[in-house]
């Protein structure tokens, strides 16, 4: 890049350098096999088509004493942005049991230790689909959500206090 | 027809423009203070993938060169390193050397955060602009090193130029490419399905069951399906019409207001932020960034002491 600025008088230069980032920035759409990366990309944002709005997501839950259920957050599964803590519970779940009571255990002893989740005594690792239009029908006519179209449970543990 | 109006001049008079080394400038410093203030906000969230278990390490990118990930305090190292170039990256100090310092360290900050199963899309075109100003004498105007050098502000040349418009080409590509990745993945019928209104009520849904921040907005609107093919048609027609925004301030303009309502939509309706367009950063290459700034330089000239 030292060298770079010092040809930033040369014609030829100007125009290489636009010739090759557009090559860059389109490569990887134009692969025989498109494949997203960082910083070049695909730009797949919202581009798959969704046929319906089923929702199948893999997350983690925290259950009280109740049977009160809410969301574990992102920062108990190791990471302060939510997609990435989808992704890393969505692997430990695709994985096996074993790996997702792992996962189940860590979350846990973290809610343990930074006494999040106050309420919580037990963790569980699902994989939930729900219709969503059918969610907000209902939410919006305020009638209770309706029950999921199916609860897939990976792993489930105590939190120890 | 005369050498200066020849096709070639033309060409290469509008890829490589006399421009004032100051817009030059005035792109570094906008650019420049985002990533500054953004890295110091999100050093913690950026350096939080050191928790994140090894398993879940899937390198991209300029981090394919690792085979296992960085300790925690290199992870920390670097994005705190980032933080500080940042700033300096801003104040056009050394800029030889701190330009390539910072774009380096900000790629492979951001690529790290993204080798974890999940590439995040809102730093794309804002690392490419860095990288770009980072090749071009972008601290010529405006900056510390100027000010330590002294003398007269240098002549607008076509040095200055040439940088400015492939950032504004790389800006009207990246849309373009979105575009383009709508029509291969699901054709028309993106636009003539429920495909949006579907995607709006997925994304929604999917955030209140992981506990994240949705968007109300959102939700209610599903309840309103018509509006969504409309939505859906602009939203994919100004992405397709991106790179026209090159051929003039007007058309430039236009396009930068729809992207930019396209953004303040998708924030509106599915919580999803991308600052770097938001602020107006990712259309400033398109327009001539200077005149406001030497606008308020004067204004602050004017001040009584």
């Amino acid at each position: 890049m030292i060298a770079a600025m010092a040809l930033a008088d040369r014609p030829l230069w100007g125009w290489a350098m636009l010739v090759g980032t557009v090559a860059l920035v389109v490569s990887p759409i134009v692969a025989r096999e498109p494949k997203d990366s960082f910083p070049l990309s695909t730009y797949p944002m919202f581009s798959h088509g969704r046929k319906d709005a089923t929702v199948t997501v893999d997350h983690a839950v925290a259950i009280g004493e109740g049977g009160t259920e809410e969301p574990v957050p992102p920062r108990l599964v190791g990471s302060d942005e939510v997609l990435q803590a989808r992704a890393t519970i969505g692997r430990a779940a695709k994985r096996g049991p074993a790996e997702a009571r792992a996962l189940c255990t860590a979350i846990a002893g973290r809610a343990r230790a930074s006494g999040g989740l106050e309420r919580a005594r037990t963790i569980e690792i699902r994989t939930t689909k729900v219709d969503a239009v059918a969610w907000f029908d209902a939410v919006g006519d305020g009638r209770p959500p309706p029950a999921p179209l199916s609860v897939k449970r990976h792993a489930s543990c105590e939190v120890a206090r | 027809m005369t050498a200066g109006t020849s096709p070639w001049a033309r060409l290469d008079g509008w890829v490589r423009p006399v421009v004032p080394a100051e817009r030059l400038a005035a792109l570094r410093i906008l650019i420049g203070l985002f990533g500054a203030v953004y890295l110091t906000v999100r050093a913690p969230s950026l350096a939080s993938v050191a928790s994140l278990p090894a398993s879940s390490f899937a390198p991209i990118g300029v981090t394919r060169v690792l085979a296992a990930p960085l300790p925690p305090a290199a992870v920390w190292t670097l994005t705190g390193l980032a933080v500080v170039l940042g700033w300096a990256f801003a104040a056009g100090v050394a800029w030889r050397l701190v330009a390539p310092a910072f774009a380096a360290a900000l790629l492979w900050v951001t690529t790290y955060r993204s080798s974890f199963g999940m590439i995040f899309h809102t730093e794309n075109l804002w690392v490419v602009h860095v990288l770009l100003l980072a090749t071009a004498p972008a601290a010529d105007a405006w900056s510390i090193d100027a000010r330590r050098r002294g003398g007269d502000a240098p002549e607008p040349a076509r040095r200055y130029g040439w940088v400015i418009v492939a950032m504004g080409v790389v800006t009207g590509l990246a849309y373009l490419l979105a575009g383009i990745a709508k029509l291969r993945t699901a054709g028309l019928s993106w636009v003539t399905s429920d495909a949006l209104r579907n995607y709006v009520a997925y994304d929604n849904l999917r955030k209140i069951l992981l506990g994240d921040t949705h968007a109300p907005l959102g939700g209610a609107l599903v309840r309103h399906p018509e509006l969504f093919k409309p939505l859906a048609a602009v939203s994919l027609t100004l992405e397709l019409l991106a790179p026209l925004a090159l051929l003039g301030r007007r058309p430039a303009t236009a396009i930068a207001l729809g992207l930019w309502g396209f953004h303040l939509g998708v924030l509106a309706t599915m919580a999803i932020l991308f600052p770097y367009p938001l602020l107006g950063l990712a259309f400033a290459p398109w327009f001539e960034v200077e005149r406001p700034l030497r606008a308020i330089a004067a204004r602050l000239a004017r001040r009584p002491a």
